[in-house]
């Protein structure tokens, strides 16, 4: 069951020769770092004028969803899986 | 072989694409649907859910009694959109020659470039490798080759999930006389029905029928039909990049039970008005001929009406009214209805026609284009009407998969 967060987090990003999207190392939360074992997922959403790419990862076993505002360059923690 | 066609038909695409993003998701017994909680239907069942007789369409209800540990996960139509287009670039990369035939589905014609990769099941074979590769391990499909492309969908079919399968045409005539009619694609339950009763029940029956009498039955259809149980299906493979001209834009939404009634039904009618309204004027067409359908009850008939309009419109209020025109000539009058759809035909383009000569009228665009400035830089839902917030106050979700962008591959 997805919980909400919607909270901003600082994040540890690699742009790659050829990779369709930013590559998420990892991201700080709660004073906790998370190092992104898995991308599952990225597909972009649009609102207006603003375009995210919304994230799917899992950091071991817990999973995690986060956004990029690519207008803003921020990174918007908005869910996780389970309790972390 | 001939030609050399490949049908590639993704493997239970919504729920795969659902258990790649959520490893938690992968194994069980999953069903992608608009409401979890409501009266809505599984538009897409995981392979596990299909084990145990979960299908396409079934209400939620009725899933969850055929799998109790069915777990309902709403659909996000952005991320099979993206998955959809990340799968068309890679085949891009084998051919020229593709026709999107749905979300999840894909003609290629590769007479020319399968010599290159040894052969059509060696292509086939790189194809899904490359998938793997780019979309993860849990998003598959299925390939299946022929010379024609609806023996390759049919192959597709009997090869699934995750297979390969081709159709060598010395073994076509065997095919004809062992598969029934309504397994080909183009051949639905009416006319499978229509063919039953003059005792056609195979592919190579359906051949051997008179022309003349198919052509009576079916008109020129009938003639398509005999060359389908002939095994002769010379249908091109359309590429991608030939744009197909709009016929109609339109919306329709099936309704949860709490906004049935059909005053509130008319609020999401409303909002519908809008999209199509929205959608018309992005695309740059105006139409005349307004459709307006509902279903009553939750499983009664379908009820629509058009009307033709005297001059050409974009403007969602206009639709409306038009739809409320319709409905008042129509000999129901419903209580309740389970679904609503509108759609605006004759289209043409805005560009021919000349401009707007009343005051009102004139008014009406500014405002339009107004809006349609505020939507492209803060979203879709950034202006909505009054009606429209009424009726967002009342659910969470409403609607499966209309989509909030237009196609463009």
């Amino acid at each position: 069951m997805l919980q909400p967060i919607e909270e901003l987090i600082d994040a540890y990003v690699v742009y790659q020769r050829g990779s369709p999207h930013p590559i998420l190392r990892a991201f700080r939360w709660k004073n906790r770092r998370f190092d992104v074992t898995a991308t599952n997922l990225v597909h972009p959403e649009r609102e207006g004028q603003t375009l995210f790419l919304c994230y799917a990862v899992s950091c071991g076993k817990d999973e995690f969803r986060l956004r990029l505002n690519t207008n803003r360059c921020v990174w918007i923690l908005d869910a996780i899986e389970g309790e972390v | 072989m001939g030609r050399i066609i490949l049908h590639l038909d993704m493997d239970s695409y919504f729920a795969s694409v659902e258990q790649q993003a959520s490893p938690t998701l992968r194994g069980r017994a999953i069903g992608v649907t608009g409401r979890p909680q409501e009266g809505s239907i599984v538009v897409a069942a995981s392979r596990e859910a299909k084990r145990h007789g979960v299908k396409t369409g079934m209400p939620n209800w009725e899933a969850r009694r055929l799998c109790p540990s069915l777990l309902l996960v709403p659909g996000k139509a952005e991320r099979y959109i993206a998955t959809t287009k990340r799968f068309l670039a890679i085949l891009k990369e084998y051919t020229p020659l593709l026709e999107v035939f749905s979300i999840d589905e894909v003609f290629m014609d590769v007479t020319q470039e399968a010599p290159r990769y040894g052969g059509p099941m060696a292509m086939a074979r790189a194809i899904k490798d490359a998938f793997s590769e780019g979309l993860g391990p849990c998003i598959t499909c299925t390939i299946g080759i022929a010379s024609q492309k609806a023996f390759a969908k049919l192959v597709a079919k009997r090869h699934k999930p995750d297979g390969i399968g081709i159709l060598r045409d010395e073994d076509l005539p065997a095919l004809l006389e062992e598969t029934p009619v309504g397994d080909l694609c183009g051949i639905g339950g009416r006319i499978e029905a229509r063919l039953a009763r003059i005792g056609v029940h195979t592919l190579a029956q359906l051949g051997r029928t008179s022309g003349r009498y198919l052509k009576q039955e079916f008109g020129v259809y009938g003639l398509f039909l005999k060359q389908l149980g002939q095994g002769r299906d010379s249908t091109p493979v359309i590429p991608y990049t030939t744009v197909a001209p709009v016929k109609s834009v339109g919306h329709s939404k099936s309704l949860p039970p709490r906004l049935r009634p059909f005053p509130l039904a008319l609020l999401v009618l409303h909002d519908l008005c809008d999209r199509v309204g929205r959608r018309m004027r992005k695309l740059g067409y105006v139409g005349r001929t307004v459709y307006f359908g509902f279903r009553l009850g939750a499983i009664g008939p379908h009820h629509g009406k058009q009307i033709t309009l005297p001059f050409s419109t974009d403007d969602a209020e206009t639709i409306y009214a038009a739809c409320l025109a319709i409905q008042r000539k129509m000999p129901i009058q419903p209580e309740a209805v389970s679904q609503v759809g509108v759609s605006v035909r004759n289209l043409s383009e805005k560009r021919d026609l000349p401009e707007v000569l009343l005051e009102e009228d004139r008014h009406r665009e500014r405002l339009n284009g107004a809006i349609d400035r505020i939507r492209d830089r803060f979203g879709e839902r950034a202006i909505v009407s009054g009606q429209t917030l009424l009726y967002e106050a009342i659910p969470e979700h409403v609607g499966g998969f209309s989509q909030g962008e237009e196609w463009e591959f």
